[in-house]
């Protein structure tokens, strides 16, 4: 198997890393600049902390992995052909050559259908400190990666879902600018947010 | 602790959201429930301007009140404030509604604004027995990309259609119509037919089209080229069906056609890669020219009311079968589900299933018992087997639609090592096979019944599989009354002599 291309990323605090050309691919911020030539160099990330790179990192290396069983398990082996022609009774013996570079559709016929448990992994994964969420939301989004850039979101969302709004301020420690007449105001004219 | 100590532990912890850029703001508000979304404005005053700014209002989010006007009108009074509390000067790019009477509401509201003009993707869903009419420049043709529409109305006199003439919708890629929405893009003097409007004058980067029960569609011509994905589902009254599509890759027809009287169907799409044509009546025979990228196709098809019990095809049907196989034999997994395989067993299934399927890997069978059919599909497998040479995988799985005990092995006895007139019959089949046996590797049977057509089927194949690696076999889901059979059987097919060193047999 050929040697894959790997894509050397550096962090704002200086850290490198060095990530499969696929894994780095799931930015599509990084995936732009491979495409305009910056790929054989290290890619300056200076919006990005080392510990976040990192963390963001295994997120798009679960991923790619998780795309590649589904693909291989769809893919099937191809013969040999010259194999064929012998007419002999003996087993002719398959080659599997992985196409990885074919693109077929994900088969729901899998030789071994297994549910997912990526969305489980997921959720493990954002099961963060506030802190970090809030840089994984910033980051994903500055390094442009929709999954990720949801996964965050929509956990973020779940904290505030339900509650109240005086909850969602001490949650989050939102300060009130509202004077309490500017708060009664709004209170009074949008009570239909209210009901 | 005194209030100012208080104040300062306050001010020490940050408030990380209220920094987060706008439009992750948005996005955040965009996983909430809108009224959810629409409390926030009383955060702060940034949090105020930043639901009043949000450019996606997704109001099916919204739990309805009940029927009762009293209550409507809170959802009503609802979306009126949202749309006054707007920001004029943003535009709206996504909007979702849902229910006759608030998708009203919206719109009123939005002739009033001229922010309207950029929406992007637009959602509607709504049954009513009034009058629809959605603004023409609601749908605004310029700055489109998604359209999904939901219209079920009592009488299709009562949708509107739009005004399309010389309309180019240039950004519009998605677009799924249900029910009666299609009406919306039908002329008014044919309010049955669609056989202008999907072309490239009017949807010229049209990728992805979905058309649901789409009751009363009569007549439909797909001609954009740039078309990939087509998915028609439970169109029911259709009689004619044309397809033109260049760049279409996978096509997806269920439940359609009216089986009353004849219908025309003709399909090209030379870059098709999957086809899915199931849930159709046997005599509903598309004319395909030949896809030579075609990866997987998935028929299920059955049989015509008139001759259900004998599921006859008219002689003169059998060669259009036998070309729409011929299209499909370069795929490279084949799936015949429902009563495929009866039916081809039953009408001279070497004429039909005749080309070889040189690409084929896989193969998938879902086959029935039933009592009609006399048990009888050895003969289509049998071909099927002969014409794929190089297959690797086969599953087939068997459905008992009425359980006849007469065909479970166990409770006949049954000479379990002398040779059955199936066992006879595959091997008489064997030279015919060799190419097959010679690249079988795994082969999983689900629903596996303790009877003999399953024991032929699986000691032919561990008989003279030479390369096979793994044999599964998933017993019927009601097997607890019968695990003294279960064991019978494995006891049985462990002792058979098998042709491959290498396969292991698995019981699930």
């Amino acid at each position: 198997m050929s040697s894959k291309k790997m894509i050397t990323l550096k962090s704002s605090d200086g850290r490198i890393f060095e990530v499969e050309e696929a894994v780095a691919q799931e930015s599509q911020t990084i995936k732009h600049m491979i495409e305009d030539g910056y790929g054989n160099s290290v890619i300056p990330l200076p919006n990005v902390t080392g510990r976040i790179l990192y963390k963001i990192i295994e997120f798009c290396t679960k991923h790619v992995a998780v795309e590649e069983d589904i693909k291989q398990k769809s893919v099937e082996p191809t013969v040999v052909v010259e194999d064929v022609k012998q007419k002999s009774v003996e087993p002719t013996v398959v080659e599997d050559v992985k196409q990885k570079s074919v693109e077929l559709p994900v088969d729901d016929d899998a030789w071994d259908a297994e549910p997912s448990d990526i969305d489980e992994w997921d959720a493990q994964f954002i099961d963060v400190d506030e802190s970090t969420m809030f840089e994984l939301i910033v980051a994903s989004n500055y390094l442009n990666i929709k999954r990720l850039m949801d996964l965050s979101a929509q956990a973020i969302a779940d904290m505030m879902k339900d509650k109240t709004v005086e909850e969602i301020r001490k949650i989050f420690n939102i300060q009130n600018d509202f004077t309490p007449e500017e708060e009664m105001k709004i209170r009074n004219e949008n009570s239909w947010a209210y009901e | 602790m005194n209030p100012n100590d208080y104040e300062r532990e306050c001010l020490i912890k940050e408030d990380r959201i209220s920094e987060l850029p706008d439009h992750i703001i948005h996005d955040i508000l965009c996983f909430l429930p809108i009224k959810s979304a629409a409390q926030t404005i009383i955060l702060s005053k940034r949090w105020k301007s930043l639901f009043s700014s949000i450019p996606d209002l997704d109001f099916t989010t919204m739990e309805l009140h009940t029927r009762s006007s009293v209550n409507s009108s809170k959802d009503i009074n609802f979306i009126n404030n949202v749309f006054n509390l707007r920001d004029n000067n943003v535009s709206i790019r996504t909007l979702k509604l849902k229910s006759f009477v608030l998708s009203s509401t919206a719109f009123n509201c939005l002739t009033n604004y001229p922010n309207i003009m950029n929406i992007e993707e637009l959602e509607v869903n709504l049954k009513t027995r009034e009058i629809v009419n959605i603004p023409s420049n609601i749908i605004n043709y310029k700055s489109l990309r998604v359209l999904r529409l939901n219209i079920l109305c009592l009488d299709f006199k009562l949708t509107q259609p739009l005004m399309l003439k010389n309309r180019e919708f240039k950004l519009l890629h998605t677009m799924i119509l249900s029910q009666q929405s299609f009406l919306m893009f039908t002329h008014h003097d044919n309010r049955t037919t669609l056989l202008d409007i999907f072309t490239d004058s009017s949807f010229p980067y049209l990728k992805k089209l979905i058309l649901e029960s789409c009751y009363d569609l009569k007549e439909l011509n797909v001609r954009c080229s740039e078309l990939k994905d087509l998915v028609m589902k439970d169109c029911f009254e259709l009689k004619k069906l044309d397809i033109y599509g260049l760049k279409l890759e996978t096509l997806k027809v269920e439940n359609c056609f009216d089986y009353i009287g004849t219908v025309k169907i003709r399909i090209i799409a030379p870059l098709m890669k999957v086809l899915k044509w199931v849930d159709m009546h046997s005599t509903h025979i598309p004319v395909l020219e030949k896809f030579n990228l075609l990866e997987k196709a998935v028929i299920g098809l059955f049989p015509s009311e008139v001759h259900f019990n004998n599921y006859f095809i008219e002689p003169d049907q059998i060669q259009s079968w036998s070309n729409m196989i011929t299209a499909l034999s370069h795929a490279k997994f084949l799936k015949f589900k429902f009563q495929s395989i009866e039916i081809f067993s039953r009408n001279d299934d070497k004429q039909i299933l005749v080309n070889k399927f040189e690409r084929l890997r896989k193969l998938n069978i879902c086959i029935e018992y039933y009592r009609f059919n006399g048990y009888n599909n050895i003969l289509a497998i049998a071909t099927l087997f002969k014409n794929s040479p190089y297959l690797d995988t086969l599953i087939i799985k068997n459905t008992l639609i009425k359980c006849d005990r007469s065909l479970i092995i166990c409770d006949r006895k049954q000479q379990l090592m002398s040779d059955s007139s199936d066992d006879k019959f595959w091997k008489s089949q064997i030279p015919e096979m060799r190419s097959f046996l010679n690249h079988l590797r795994r082969v999983k049977l689900k629903g596996f019944l303790e009877c003999d057509k399953d024991i032929s089927l699986v000691k032919f194949l561990l008989q003279n599989g030479k390369v096979l690696e793994e044999m599964i076999l998933c017993f019927e889901f009601d097997s607890n009354l019968r695990f003294e059979c279960q064991k019978k059987i494995k006891h049985m097919v462990t002792r058979w002599r098998r042709a491959s060193c290498k396969v292991e047999v698995v019981f699930k």
